[in-house]
């Protein structure tokens, strides 16, 4: 008897070996085929991310590159330097009171105007702007492109006069040869516009004297040597200068009527109060008749109040560019024209 | 590593479960052309399957399930149905011994015929048929008993197992 099992009778079926063969040279194909597109799928995603790691690297450049500085000086001074984007990117401090005012990580990333802001919010917190006493802050801008630095300079002011009106502010751009020599001495470019133009009227006075003194007493200290008789400073030299100042004098004289007309009426208009806080270092001298005076501290007739509370034509287009520390090179810009102040005689 | 995984992944498979697929294919589809093209099919799949085999009895389980599972698919597919499996030429149907055991176990309903062939040729235990074909082990069991049973009937008591 034969003897049947499953397992012989399933012996019987297997592949014929060109089945096998066949079998092997289509998966190859296939396998290759797979191979060519896995290589062009890696070939895509490397470029693509070299792309995007080329595009991250630039945008992260690009946002770290300052295109803007701006200095703000009250007598804390400090610099923020300013992306394309108008966010602060960096802060550098030239003073103590600086570095005890605020951190830079609270500025850092803040849009130009509140980082501004933030600042004279501290100093205000600090004792360094007293609401019965008038204060000056310097903002002095540097950048490339001077529509645009101007610009933001102006917004900048704007910032502070919506929120301060008893702050004088004094505007200025700064040139490329004051911001490198600003660099070089550790002091804000702005406050050493001042003193340059303080080191032309007096020229025993030095850098280092008034490295650390305020910015209400460095224009006061302008204010009273323009006024200064037989300095051996010429009257065009002077003019010119007292032309500079001639706007936050302005200023500083309104915020202080505005402030005896709120003491003698018991109680101020605060609209009047505010429209004076509108003024800035952009306006021509004719404007401002205190410009005309040589008595008074700040130079400003406190008989005529009405006349340092007239709003400005045009005031974000007017400023101050220091150039150096001649006289022949401080030079008023009024409405995109370049001026010469003239003198009083 | 998709070098290794290529060429010699290829002639490894083929050499080790070729013989596999191919009963798994013929016993479903009946039909020498039908099961050759399944078996390339399975294979292509294999080779295109993103799966990491823990073993080599992983990998077989899986060739297993997936031969069966395109099997079925091949015999549900209208191409298949348009003609029928009775006018499909069976070259094994001969008159030997062997062959007539094979007749009979391609004659099997396809769930005795999986049992019946997973346990006696390929050496599962019911447990493993069970986890493979995904039903319960007294389902394999009883698939097995009757597989069993009809054989005999079929081929009576010179038949062992």
């Amino acid at each position: 008897m034969i003897i049947l099992n499953i397992k012989d009778a399933l012996d019987t079926i297997s592949p014929d070996p060109n089945l096998i063969l066949r079998t092997e040279l289509l998966l190859m194909a296939k396998a290759n085929k797979r191979k060519v597109k896995f290589y062009k799928s890696l070939a895509v995603a490397a470029s693509l991310l070299f792309i995007i790691s080329i595009m991250s690297v630039g945008g992260y450049a690009y946002y770290q590159h300052p295109v803007n500085y701006i200095d703000v000086d009250i007598n804390p001074s400090l610099e923020l330097e300013v992306n394309a984007f108008n966010r602060v990117i960096d802060v550098t401090y030239f003073n103590s009171d600086a570095e005890k005012l605020i951190e830079s990580d609270d500025l850092t990333g803040c849009k130009t105007e509140t980082a501004v802001a933030l600042i004279l919010q501290a100093a205000s917190d600090s004792g360094y702007i007293i609401k019965d006493e008038t204060s000056v802050v310097s903002l002095a801008a540097y950048g490339r492109n001077a529509e645009k630095t101007q610009d933001l300079l102006s917004r900048c002011t704007n910032t502070i006069q919506n929120q301060y009106c008893e702050l004088a502010v004094y505007t200025a751009t700064v040139s490329d040869e004051l911001k490198s020599e600003a660099k070089a001495t550790s002091i804000s470019a702005g406050k050493l516009g001042l003193i340059k133009m303080i080191q032309t009227l007096d020229s025993t006075a030095t850098t280092e004297y008034y490295r650390n003194k305020s910015v209400a007493s460095i224009v006061n200290q302008l204010t009273c040597l323009c006024s200064e008789v037989n300095t051996g400073v010429s009257e065009e030299t002077k003019a010119n200068i007292q032309n500079r100042i001639s706007g936050v004098n302005a200023q500083i004289e309104c915020i202080e009527q505005n402030r005896r007309s709120q003491e003698m009426q018991g109680a101020g208009s605060p609209n009047q109060f505010n429209s004076s806080a509108e003024y800035g270092d952009t306006y021509s001298s004719s404007s401002v008749p205190g410009n005309q005076t040589d008595s008074g501290q700040f130079g400003g007739n406190a008989d005529d109040p009405s006349n340092y509370c007239q709003p400005p034509a045009t005031d974000s287009n007017n400023s101050t560019a220091y150039s150096g520390g001649s006289n022949q090179e401080i030079q008023s810009s009024a409405n995109g024209k370049t001026n010469t102040a003239m003198s009083p005689n | 590593m998709h070098e290794l995984t290529s060429k010699d992944k290829i002639k490894t498979a083929l050499e080790k479960h070729s013989n596999m697929v191919y009963r798994i294919c013929f016993m479903y589809l009946k039909n020498k052309e039908e099961a050759e093209d399944a078996f390339q099919d399975i294979f292509l799949k294999y080779i295109l399957t993103d799966k990491v085999f823990e073993c080599e009895e992983h990998e077989k389980a899986w060739l297993c399930r997936v031969s069966i599972n395109r099997c079925k698919d091949i015999l549900k597919s209208f191409r298949f149905k348009i003609v029928s499996i009775d006018s499909v030429p069976e070259p094994y149907y001969e008159t030997s011994d062997e062959k007539a055991v094979l007749r009979e176990v391609l004659k099997l309903p396809p769930k005795y015929k999986d049992a019946i062939y997973l346990h006696y040729y390929e050496g599962y235990t019911s447990a493993q048929i069970a986890k493979l074909l995904e039903c319960s082990e007294n389902t394999i069991y009883s698939h097995l008993s009757r597989g069993r049973q009809m054989l005999k009937e079929r081929l009576g008591d010179n038949f062992e197992y």
